[in-house]
């Protein structure tokens, strides 16, 4: 069997669409994963966001074909794959804890899914060099798995994960063991080799920053099902829910009122028109904003204020964090919110009990439903 | 130089190379004063059977310690007399098959218990190690009434109840070896285009191979000196070594039997030695690959 002859630099046009259809999972009387229906387009790089037991992990496992869904469908490129096994799915899986097998050297961990589809040994020997290549470990064919770093050991999964130009690659948590530099680096790694390759990946990750810096699109899950998805400007900027707002990042979000009549009532002042269509019944909401888009000035002693699109109101401090460029406040409002700014670190008094004015802007505002 | 001097003991735990990894006890090799009693109590046990070597080469009718003379007459009557000389290939033949149904059966569950947590499996434990615990004569009557009404007596009842006895000792040594395979590793093998089948062949039996070979053995030295369950399920057309020592000792005591003995000894040390020497080696690369 010839294979045509690929080098590191030409990407793969193998890509493949991935489908979920009503997929549900259980274990015992748990729920795991709720009548999930996710689209993943050819050589996208889409993120599975969510805190732990929000079933992020049983999907990709589906995926893999580790798990069967107890009912619906996982389809590759339009074809049913839910009952072919994982050794038939040509899906490369990178896990968090590396999973190199123990009694194989480098070489022969990276030549594994090649011997598995009896690759003849010349052409093994080329393809595991350069795979080792592309992860920068060309020379270590001989070592030993347990002489090499955490993040060596990872590289090393990831080029016996590519390897076999699978169609599909997911990864598992995959940096979820490396300090923060190294995760960074590996990062932007894995974002280049992603476009390298052209491959569909679906990354599992619990850490918000991982998942907005790396993916085409966003999938934050809750409880089993999908809560939003969308890219990570989306998500980020415009979250749907107050789970999403809170999970994605911090905000500072205040409790206010929609009335009839298209207006917007802020706890102690006057209701105003409120400029954007809201599409939201009348009653409780809450109005978001991310750190950036909250202007912090020192405190002008003037009561609050709602003019136009614009909101001033003072705050007390609780807390002030210095991070160098900026420093990150977290401020309660006279009526009881609390939340968090970012404003540049000059000129701000931030020490607990201070005061500061936050100016906001109705037109970067998010509004959230208020969860029952 | 004022630091009082401190028993090993005390400076254990101040290890240069660090804490060992996690789910690995640490072990040293260093000889410690605790050794001296250990050393007496295994010379209290070994000695008593090691005399039956002097003994096999005495030539006079009698069984006595010291030997008179020295003469290799027993060890002559031992091979090629029809009655030892059968009794040893029937122990041969029970031995190894019981060896290789054993580890069919004990290995996969060993690997089986060894890999995953689930539902049932300290139940699944407690009742492959029930032989183990059993009193061997319970053992024995119980397997002679019931193996008599289905006809299930001589060389294939004495495999199958040799089996059974030799199967908790795989489970465990296969157990123990599997406690160090990841259940991931199986997950990565089967996404990288394995088979179970060959997940198997590639990555378990490689992995928990030694612990398999210590398994076998330890099976094998079950079924070469057993002798309660056999005096049950032997017939007299059919007779192993300890049934056939059992025998002659209750007709008469000469030195053949320590001959016997001594044959016996010297293959069961060798195979002890055998899965001794894996479990070590199993050890140091499991620290190895640590």
């Amino acid at each position: 069997m010839v294979q045509p002859e690929r080098t590191a630099e030409t990407p793969t046009t193998r890509a493949v669409g991935v489908s979920l259809r009503s997929v549900s999972k259980s274990y015992g009387a748990t729920a795991v994963v709720r009548d999930l229906d996710l689209e993943v387009a050819p050589g996208e790089f889409v993120s599975m966001l969510g805190p732990s037991g929000s079933g992020k992990t049983t999907t990709l496992k589906m995926i893999a074909g580790f798990e069967q869904p107890g009912a619906g469908s996982v389809h590759f490129d339009g074809r049913d794959v839910t009952d072919l096994p994982p050794e038939r799915r040509d899906v490369g899986v990178v896990f968090q804890n590396y999973s190199l097998f123990p009694h194989l050297d480098v070489g022969a961990n990276v030549a594994f899914p090649l011997r598995m589809r009896r690759v003849p040994g010349q052409e093994r020997a080329e393809r595991v060099q350069r795979a080792l290549e592309m992860v920068d470990l060309g020379g270590y064919e001989r070592r030993r798995v347990a002489q090499l770093s955490g993040g060596q050991q990872q590289r090393v999964a990831i080029a016996r994960a590519i390897v076999f130009e699978p169609r599909l690659l997911l990864m598992d948590e995959p940096l979820g063991a490396l300090d923060r530099r190294l995760r960074e680096a590996m990062q932007l790694e894995i974002k280049s080799l992603h476009e390298r390759l052209g491959v569909t990946v679906v990354y599992v990750t619990h850490d918000q920053e991982e998942a907005l810096t790396m993916s085409d699109r966003v999938v934050l899950f809750r409880d089993g099902a999908i809560e939003q998805h969308g890219s990570p400007r989306e998500v980020y900027e415009r979250p749907s829910t107050a789970f999403a707002a809170d999970f994605l990042g911090d905000s500072l979000s205040i409790s206010a009122r929609l009335l009839p009549g298209g207006l917007l009532e802020v706890p102690g002042l006057p209701a105003q028109r409120f400029p954007l269509g809201t599409g939201m019944p009348v009653g409780p909401v809450r109005l978001m904003w991310r750190p950036h888009a909250v202007e912090v000035t020192a405190p002008s002693g003037l009561p609050a204020e709602f003019s136009a699109d614009r909101l001033r109101i003072p705050v007390e401090v609780l807390a002030g964090g210095y991070a160098g460029d900026v420093t990150r406040l977290r401020v309660r409002f006279a009526w009881g919110d609390e939340g968090v700014v970012a404003t540049p670190s000059r000129g701000i008094d931030h020490r607990r009990g201070s005061s500061v004015d936050l100016h906001l802007s109705l037109a970067s505002a998010v509004l959230l439903p208020v969860q029952s | 130089m004022s630091a009082p001097a401190r028993s090993d003991l005390a400076a254990a735990p101040a290890d240069p190379v660090g804490p060992p990894p996690p789910g690995r006890p640490a072990r040293r090799r260093r000889l410690r004063p605790g050794a001296l009693p250990v050393a007496v109590i295994v010379i209290l046990l070994v000695l008593p059977s090691l005399i039956v070597v002097p003994m096999s080469v005495s030539p006079g009718e009698i069984l006595r310690f010291p030997p008179d003379g020295f003469s290799l007459d027993w060890y002559r009557t031992l091979f090629t007399e029809p009655q030892w000389t059968s009794a040893m290939l029937n122990s041969l033949q029970v031995a190894l098959a019981t060896t290789v149904l054993a580890v069919l059966i004990g290995a996969p569950a060993g690997l089986a218990l060894g890999i995953r947590e689930w539902r049932g499996r300290g139940l699944l434990l407690g009742l492959v190690l029930t032989p183990v615990v059993a009193p061997p004569v319970v053992v024995a009557i119980g397997m002679y009434t019931t193996y008599a009404q289905v006809e299930l007596i001589g060389r294939w009842g004495l495999i199958a109840a040799h089996t059974v006895l030799a199967v908790p000792f795989v489970v465990v040594t296969v157990m123990s070896a599997a406690r160090q395979i990841d259940p991931t590793w199986l997950d990565a093998a089967r996404s990288l285009g394995a088979s179970p089948l060959r997940v198997a062949l590639t990555v378990l039996v490689p992995l928990a191979g030694k612990g398999i070979a210590s398994g076998a053995l330890f099976a094998f030295i079950t079924s070469w000196d057993e002798v309660v369950v056999s005096l049950y399920l032997t017939d007299p057309g059919f007779k192993t070594l300890p049934v056939q020592m059992w025998n002659q000792l209750r007709e008469r005591v000469d030195p053949t039997v320590a001959a016997v003995a001594s044959v016996m000894l010297l293959i069961t040390t060798s195979a002890m030695v055998a899965a001794l020497v894996i479990g070590w080696r199993r050890d140091g690369a499991a620290r190895e690959n640590g």
